[in-house]
């Protein structure tokens, strides 16, 4: 019985090994809600990861645009503004987008950002900016 | 006798309704593309035909993605009639898998929504990690290190590595640790005031360039330090290291 459960499990695990990931997954650990967001109050940076006509056209108030357009010319300004004490809040369009996922990604194992704990500091919006609509 | 007239103009009307069926058939809803390393965008061609019995019309063609356009060549689908909706992904500054979605709604009642997907594959020929490296205001100034490696991807070999800081602040030094790996060495001049900058590190023999942020961190966000890597009168030191198979390497920190 523990054969015919974990064999099936043995053989995908080998199967997917060298398979590309086509998803960004991130850990329930790794997202906040608006309301928690909120609370962070001055101690958080929004990271606005939607394209740039999006952003001009609205954001949440103080954030900060940076996309895989163009990353290396917007960082230099979320790192200018960022210190180890700093909570970073990224966010997309909605619950369904990718693209908050991906920069929070970048932001932990590229740039890797850490508190000064040595703790992540990077999280993913849930609902991303229509959920902030919604809590406004 | 009038019943019966009504009767069979329903029936008649609804055979007729049920057989003129819209059918829209895509060749494939997903799409993987490989991208070249020059390659500005992924391109992906959706191929349909109506293979129903009466015509079909897009209501919406939206991307889920701003980073994604897409194009079709027409609003109505006429019977037999074959089409492709092309999807374009802006590469920008991504790399590795990337998946993005276009959703097409029809006026076809049985099957009114189907979800294109673009797969793109970037080729990175080099991860740099990380590519920040801070340090507190008055933290010892000691030197922090960035590496470059040479992804399995990139089939040519690297004979070295550019390293070029934006500022004479920043002192650099490489250190070839094997052949598909080099490191980085940054040492700030002054810890005890807010200094920032970039180093550009470029391989030999590759058009790529990969930006790392620099920071000392004072008593405030240093904002207005950021300076442009794309300046040429940010940059200051340039070095370089040779592959040490091909020759011997050039291992010095720059001088002012």
């Amino acid at each position: 019985m523990v054969a015919l459960t974990v064999l099936p499990a043995l053989g995908q695990a080998i199967y997917f090994k060298d398979k590309i990931s086509w998803r960004s997954s991130i850990p329930a650990s790794e997202m906040v809600k608006v309301d928690q967001a909120r609370s962070w109050g001055d101690v958080a940076i929004w990271v606005d990861a939607r394209p740039e006509e999006e952003f001009t056209r609205d954001h949440v108030p103080g954030a900060i645009l940076l996309n895989e357009d163009r990353w290396d010319a917007l960082l230099p300004q979320l790192l200018s503004a960022w210190t180890p004490e700093k909570k970073i809040i990224v966010y997309c369009s909605s619950i369904g987008c990718n693209a908050s996922r991906e920069v929070a990604k970048k932001l932990r194992e590229k740039v890797q950002l850490k508190d000064s704990a040595g703790q992540n500091c990077v999280f993913v919006l849930e609902g991303g900016w229509e959920g902030w609509l919604k809590g406004r | 006798m009038k019943a019966l007239l009504l009767t069979t103009t329903v029936i008649t009307v609804s055979i007729l309704s049920a057989t003129a069926r819209a059918d829209l058939k895509w060749d494939k809803t997903t799409i993987e593309v490989r991208t070249g390393p020059n390659d500005q965008m992924a391109v992906a061609h959706f191929k349909y035909q109506n293979v129903g019995s009466s015509p079909v019309r897009f209501k919406e063609v939206k991307p889920a993605c701003g980073c994604t356009t897409v194009q079709t060549q027409q609003d109505s689908v006429p019977v037999g009639e074959k089409g492709e909706i092309t999807a374009r992904l802006n590469i920008g500054d991504r790399t590795g898998a990337q998946e993005k979605t276009v959703t097409v709604e029809t006026d076809d009642p049985m099957n009114p929504t189907t979800v294109l997907t673009i797969k793109a594959f970037i080729p990175q020929p080099f991860d740099v990690q990380p590519t920040f490296l801070f340090w507190q205001g008055g933290e010892a100034a000691k030197p922090k290190t960035i590496t470059v490696r040479v992804l399995k991807e990139w089939e040519f070999p690297v004979r070295g590595i550019k390293a070029n800081s934006s500022s004479w602040d920043f002192q650099t030094k490489i250190e070839k640790i094997s052949k598909d790996e080099f490191k980085v060495e940054v040492l700030p001049e002054d810890t005890s005031r807010a200094i920032s900058g970039t180093i550009t590190i470029q391989p030999e023999d590759s058009t790529r360039k990969y930006v790392a942020n620099l920071r000392v961190m004072g008593s405030g966000a240093a904002t207005d330090l950021i300076s442009n890597p794309s300046n040429p009168s940010t940059q200051g030191s340039e070095e370089l290291l040779k592959n040490p198979f091909d020759e011997p390497a050039a291992n010095s920190s720059p001088s002012p």
